[in-house]
């Protein structure tokens, strides 16, 4: 045959097995990348530390270039060998994990997500299909080895195409964000609501979502929706969601850096705020207690001097925050067993009982008590309920009113939702776990009715340098209380198992599975009547099993 | 062939179904009299109609539909002008026809699709309550059921219980609750006022709603003021009953034939919920919940039609007083209204009226002797607001204009 012919051959055959290959890994690495929120560099050490250097697409493409180079045989052997390549490529880019159907947090492919894959996908072409026809027509004999070794490095250097996307599109995505959040500022503007803010390192979401029902008995009220806390998110809810009747805007402000809760306040300026606790979650981020404290507290920097300023009093942080930036109606709220003793607390909760439709407790507010109930579990629950009575009852609502709504309230999903399922309870507590909530998770799994006690977990991540004394720490109180452990992943295998055996857990009762749908399965089979299992935490799939590219 | 325009759908929590009744009617009607023509009003107020509202798939598909996704239905819109005739269509002019005008083509005229009938099936809000009427008055158009005064008259509860109680049907006492007199700042006046009722429990309702939206059965002040709430975020007006303990439902539907008020069988929905509420999942899910045959709206209730267990005494005072308070309205039309009995003191209460039912009682009629088909009794509907028609003809529309001469 011709050897031009043979030559474009040749190149058609690698370029269609590289091409159906790359489009489907592009795919499988948007997942990852769209859960560390297209964020290059937490991308590229989620990369790192996760050795997701390519494997498949290299197990074929290596051994063509070796065998190519051997033969150096040109042209005519070597049409033969890249067909047998094209095949291999194209049955592992079928193999090829697909993030839009599998996985615990399914990829949504937004414009933006599709936008960025696209220019990714063109990047990769860009830097195979010259390079390729290049070597394989100057390179001589010697020439398809090299192509298919040029292969092997595009392989490698895929996440790449996927940075460099985002990077060369993120001036375009910025005007366009800044387009809908000057959309966003009118639409506030002119509905012009009471903007309640609030942030903390918990129970923000839960605090916003209690507060959103109580301001409800009193005129129209809108919330963000699930964990929304980002000038995006926020802007996008406002677009989609506020109406001229809204009277009350409660808005949750993520500090994810220092600058970004001052961010959320210049956008939509509230004139109260709520501070839940200053913890350690993501102190890797942050540095230092210190920053975290700073970061916070840009939001009650931001409540006008006339303004309400409610704080968890059981919380130092929130409570040295109250003292720092106080305002005309400065409030704490707690149980009042921990610092001041609960003599400087507007609102304080006692007599509090855990029962398997709820709690019961008693309130105290401006010198009155008020027994009430709650279909809400756990003390952290108690705590975000009393941050939002305080500031519903600040805003002037009658505590018979809030009352009788706290005593209808749904629980929020995922946050110690307690769910019967034929014989067996289900303490469902997925959501993003930390110390205080796990803690308190153990207890409410204490308390409930039942003969067998399971615990389901991963244990809890972000916590810094702190994470693994953390995690031993509420591993040797789940000992105490569980009859049952179901570990899930690597991540932190070693300090639960280590907390465990601390505890006094006997090694039949800890069991360990690398993905929360085998611990699941287990316990399909497993399970009897009268079990309570507690599900805490839930990892995204960046921290779940390993990944095989 | 006259042409029916069946209107449903509309800015109501019944909704879904007003789309259940008008499709079954739709089935239903005469086609060999009637050309029918579909009008779907989404939930924000539009207007629709094409082949494809016949597709019960249709409307799920509609409703979370994305912005700019292909409707394959058209949207049209009914203008108050006397003798316009029928609908309007909606729709933006084509490319074709823009560049034929700008060429001197003749500009594209708002066509017209005729209806010489409205038959609106809407339940609740804007549909049920007399707007929808007054809109169709003004297209001096006939529209079959209930004219603008005894559906605006029949949406109040309170000021239906009035008035069947001053025509001697026994009513059960209420309290009503207006939203300004509410104040979630001090609720304590309202919530003392109400306690005067009687002993717990009291059963707190929105006045101006059908269905079972807001409906509770409220057991101390707590749980009152919960149910206040809620009912103010549905209506601004609230209105709260003593609770009958031992309660059963009695409905009754009413139609006039020859003028007269004639009363169906007599029908017991059954309760399946533990909280002594009908709730909007007995009446319209049906048994064992979603997952079964697709609902057919309020045909799907458990019921007894005629129990034999009811002493015929009852189910005769429920017929009488059915009547009385249908004509004290003014009523046209299939109505149904409800009654409450009380089991222990054996007595029968008037407790409201659906100007148009669900289903329009269809099965009622089915069950009364003499018995009407659903075709029969949509056509004796029709036949009637024709005349209503022809005798509003005879009144004098001239108003002249002398002041500004």
């Amino acid at each position: 045959m011709n050897p031009t012919v043979l030559l474009v051959l040749h190149v058609a055959l690698l370029l269609v097995g590289a091409g159906a290959f790359i489009a489907r890994r592009l795919i499988h690495l948007m997942r990852y990348f769209q859960q560390e929120e297209y964020d290059s560099v937490r991308f590229w050490a989620w990369c790192r530390d996760n050795g997701a250097f390519d494997r498949r697409g290299t197990v074929v493409a290596l051994p063509t270039a070796l065998a190519l180079g051997a033969a150096h045989a040109w042209p005519s052997v070597t049409v033969g060998a890249a067909t047998g390549a094209m095949v291999g490529l194209l049955a592992m880019a079928r193999g090829e994990v697909d993030p839009r159907v599998t996985g615990k947090k399914k990829l949504v492919m937004t414009q933006r997500a599709t936008r960025i894959y696209r220019l990714a996908l063109s990047l990769g072409a860009a830097f195979t299909v010259p390079f390729v026809i290049v070597l394989l027509v100057a390179g001589g004999l010697f020439g398809p080895a090299l192509a298919w070794l040029w292969l092997v490095v595009i392989f490698q250097i895929t996440p790449l195409f996927l940075m460099l996307a985002e990077r060369l599109l993120a001036p375009g995505e910025q005007r366009i964000q800044d387009g809908f959040q000057a959309e966003a500022r009118k639409i506030l503007a002119d509905v012009h609501p009471t903007v309640i803010g609030i942030t903390g390192s918990y129970g923000k979401t839960s605090t916003k979502m209690i507060l959103g029902e109580l301001l409800s008995a009193d005129a129209p009220t809108f919330w963000t929706a699930k964990s929304i806390n980002t000038p995006m998110g926020v802007t996008r809810e406002i677009r989609e969601k506020m109406k001229a009747h809204h009277t009350w805007a409660v808005m949750e402000m993520g500090a994810y850096n220092i600058g970004s809760v001052k961010r959320l306040c210049d956008f939509t300026p509230p004139k109260a705020a709520i501070v839940t606790a200053v913890g350690i979650m993501h102190l890797e981020r942050f540095g230092s207690p210190e920053n975290v404290y700073k970061a916070k507290s840009e939001l009650a920097q931001a409540v006008p001097a006339d303004g309400i300023l409610v704080c968890n009093g059981d919380d130092p942080g929130a409570r040295r925050m109250s003292v720092e930036f106080a305002k005309k109606t400065t409030l704490l709220y707690g149980f009042g067993e921990g610092p001041g003793d609960g003599d400087d607390l507007a609102t304080r909760m006692t007599h509090v009982e855990t029962t398997p439709e709820g709690s019961r407790f008693t309130l105290h507010w401006q010198g009155k008590a008020y027994p009430g109930t709650t279909p809400l579990h756990g003390r952290p629950m108690l705590s975000n309920l009393m941050a939002a009575f305080t500031m519903a009852a600040a805003q002037g609502v009658h505590p018979d009113v809030l009352l009788a709504v706290i005593r209808t309230l749904r629980p929020v999903e995922n946050r110690l939702q307690v769910q019967q399922m034929g014989a067996v309870t289900w303490l469902h507590d997925a959501y993003n776990s930390n110390p205080a909530g796990f803690d308190a998770a153990l207890d409410v799994l204490a308390t409930m009715p039942g003969t067998r006690r399971i615990l389901v977990t991963p244990g809890m991540v972000e916590l810094g340098d702190q994470q693994e004394a953390r995690n031993r720490e509420v591993a040797a109180k789940a000992a105490k209380v569980c009859d049952l452990v179901l570990l899930v992943g690597e991540t932190n295998r070693l300090a639960l198992a280590t907390g465990l055996r601390e505890g006094g857990a006997k090694d039949d009762a800890v069991r360990w599975y690398a993905r929360r749908d085998e611990a699941f399965a287990a316990l399909q089979k497993e399970q009897a009547p009268g079990d309570v299992v507690l599900v805490e935490n839930d990892l995204p799939d960046l921290y779940e099993g390993t990944v095989i590219l | 062939m006259k042409n029916v325009a069946i209107v449903y759908g509309g800015r109501s929590v019944e909704h879904e179904i007003s789309v259940i009744t008008a499709l079954e009617a739709a089935q239903a009607i005469d086609t060999t009299q009637y050309r029918v023509t579909l009008v779907y009003i989404d939930l924000h107020g539009r207007w629709w109609t094409g082949e494809k509202l016949k597709d019960r798939a249709f409307y799920a598909a509609f409703h979370g539909r994305t912005e700019g996704a292909k409707l394959e239905v058209e949207e049209v819109t009914l203008l108050p002008t006397p003798g316009i005739g029928g609908l309007v269509r909606g729709s933006k002019e084509g490319v074709l026809a823009s560049v034929a005008r700008l060429f001197g083509g003749a500009p594209k005229k708002d066509v017209v699709l005729p209806v010489d009938v409205w038959m609106p099936l809407l339940h609740g809000t804007y549909g049920e309550d007399g707007c929808i009427q007054g809109l169709f008055e003004l297209t001096e158009l006939p529209y079959t059921g209930a004219p603008v005064r005894a559906a605006a008259v029949g949406m109040s509860k309170p000021t239906t219980k009035a008035l069947a109680a001053q025509r001697g049907v026994p009513v059960l006492p209420w309290e009503v609750v207006e939203q300004h007199q509410w104040s979630t700042k001090d609720p304590t006046p309202v919530i003392e006022r109400l306690t005067t009722l009687g002993p717990w429990p009291l059963f707190v309702k929105p006045a101006n709603l059908g269905s079972s939206v807001g409906v509770a059965k409220v057991d101390d002040a707590p749980g009152l003021i919960a149910a206040l709430v809620k009912v103010f975020q549905h209506d601004t007006q609230a209105i709260v009953e003593p609770c009958v303990v031992d309660l059963s439902e009695i409905n009754v539907s009413v139609r006039r034939e020859g003028g007269a008020p004639v009363a169906s069988v007599v029908e017991m929905p059954v309760r399946r919920s533990k909280s002594g509420v009908l709730t909007y999942e007995d009446k319209y899910v049906g048994p064992g919940g979603k997952k079964k045959a697709p609902s057919a709206g309020m045909a799907t209730m458990a019921r007894v039609t005629d129990p034999p267990e009811l002493p015929a005494e009852f189910k005769a005072a429920a017929r009488a007083y059915a009547c009385t308070v249908y004509d004290a309205l003014g009523c046209q039309g299939v109505s149904r209204i409800d009654f409450i009995l009380d089991g222990a003191k054996g007595a029968l209460y008037f407790n409201e009226i659906n100007t148009l039912p669900g289903s329009v009682a269809h099965y009622l009629w089915s069950a009364s002797s003499p018995s009407l088909t659903y075709t029969e009794l949509l056509t004796a509907m029709l036949d009637e607001a024709e005349a209503r028609r022809a005798s509003e003809r005879r009144i004098s529309r001239e108003f002249g204009f002398k002041a500004l001469k």
